[in-house]
C-alpha cells in the first residue's frame, strides 16, 4: 500500500497510517483495501488488536487524535470511505452522516475535552469555549487523546460506534440531552439527533461509546 | 462553510458545510451581518449541504445577536439534510424559515 498521507511506520496488517494532515491525506489512507486506519500519533505500544475489534467481513475503522478530530471533517472521509466499500443510498448516508457527526462531536467536547455543552449558548460563551478549546489541546496528552470509529454492516444494516477516551457519564446524565426536547437554546439537540437519524441508539462502557444502528 | 456576502441587499448567502470547525467562519457571519443594510437579515441556504447541531446552535446565536440590534434574520431556501435538520430539531419553528 502506497499513497500520499500513508507514512511507513508500523500499524496492524490491514490498517494503514494517517499523518494527520489533510482530509484528502486521510481519504488516501482510508482507501480500499485498508481494513483500518490509525493516525501516526497515535502509533506506539499499544495492542491493536485490543482496540480493534475485527471480524465482520464488513469492516472499517478509524483512530484518530481529538486535536485531528477536532480540526477536520474526519466523518465525511470515514462515511466516504464505507461507500467505496458498500453500497450507501443517499437517503443512507445522509442518516448516516447527521447521527455519526453528532456521536463524534460528543467524543470530542465532552468526552475528551470535558467542554461545559452550556457555554455555547450563547455568543460570549462560544467564544470562550473556543479559546478553553485550544488551551485543553495545548497538552499533548488531551490533543493526543484517542477518539475511534468503527463501522460493521451486512446485507440489512450498518452499525457505527464512536468511542472517545473520556471518563464516561451516566446514561441518564444531561450530556447530550439539556432536558427539555428541542428547546430554544444553543445546545443540547445530540440525543434527539442520533435518535431521529439512526434506528438505534446504545451508550456503552459507562457512556465512552456510542453505538449506531441504521437499517439499509 | 464559504460565505458570499451582498451588504445592499441584507443577504449572506452560505455554501458547503456549517458544523462544529465553523468558529471562525460564523465569527465572520457575525461581523457582515451588521454590515448590511435593512431591518431583515437574509441567510440563504439553498446551497449549504450539511449542517450538524453545532451548526444549529450558531444560527440561533446570530438570530439573539439581530435580535439585540432590532433586526431580524430570515432563513431562505433550506434544502436536503439541512432542511430535514430544520425538521428533526423542530428548528423551523425557532425561525423565520422562506421556502
Amino acid at each position: 500500500m502506497g499513497g500520499e498521507g500513508i507514512q511507513m511506520v508500523a500499524a496492524p496488517p490491514g490498517f494503514t497510517c494517517w499523518d494527520g494532515v489533510s482530509e484528502t491525506t486521510l481519504e488516501a489512507a482510508l482507501s480500499p483495501p485498508a481494513a483500518g486506519c490509525i493516525e501516526a500519533d497515535l502509533i506506539g505500544e499499544r495492542d491493536w488488536d485490543v482496540v480493534f475489534t475485527r471480524g465482520a467481513p464488513g469492516y472499517l475503522a478509524l483512530a484518530v487524535t481529538t486535536q485531528s478530530a477536532y480540526r477536520h471533517s474526519i466523518v465525511r472521509a470515514f462515511i466516504g470511505a464505507m461507500a467505496s466499500r458498500t453500497s450507501l443510498c443517499e437517503d443512507l448516508r445522509v442518516r448516516i452522516y447527521s447521527a455519526v457527526q453528532e456521536a463524534l462531536m460528543n467524543a470530542i467536547f465532552h468526552g475528551n475535552l470535558k467542554i461545559d455543552p452550556h457555554l455555547r449558548d450563547s455568543l460570549d460563551g462560544l467564544l470562550a469555549s473556543q479559546e478553553a478549546i485550544e488551551l485543553k489541546l495545548a497538552s499533548p496528552e488531551v490533543a493526543h487523546a484517542m477518539i475511534r470509529l468503527e463501522a460493521t454492516w451486512d446485507a440489512s444494516t450498518v452499525h457505527v460506534a464512536v468511542r472517545d477516551s473520556g471518563e464516561g457519564y451516566d446514561a441518564g446524565s444531561p450530556c447530550m440531552r439539556n432536558g427539555h426536547d428541542m428547546c430554544d437554546g444553543a445546545s443540547g439537540r445530540g440525543l434527539d439527533i442520533l435518535e431521529a437519524f439512526s434506528d438505534g441508539v446504545q451508550v456503552l462502557n459507562g457512556g465512552t461509546t456510542i453505538r449506531l444502528e441504521f437499517r439499509r | 462553510m464559504q460565505m458570499q456576502i451582498d451588504r445592499d441587499n441584507g443577504r449572506i448567502a452560505v455554501s458547503g458545510e456549517f458544523t462544529f470547525t465553523d468558529h471562525g467562519p460564523f465569527k465572520r457571519m457575525i461581523t457582515e451581518m451588521f454590515e448590511t443594510k435593512g431591518k431583515a437579515i437574509v441567510i440563504d441556504l439553498s446551497r449549504l449541504e450539511f449542517i450538524d447541531s453545532a451548526g444549529l446552535g450558531m444560527l440561533l446565536l446570530a438570530r439573539d445577536e439581530a435580535k439585540k440590534a432590532n433586526r431580524v434574520l430570515v432563513l431562505k431556501n433550506p434544502g436536503g439534510q439541512v432542511k430535514r435538520m430544520f425538521g428533526v430539531t423542530k428548528f423551523d419553528k425557532l425561525f423565520t424559515v422562506e421556502e
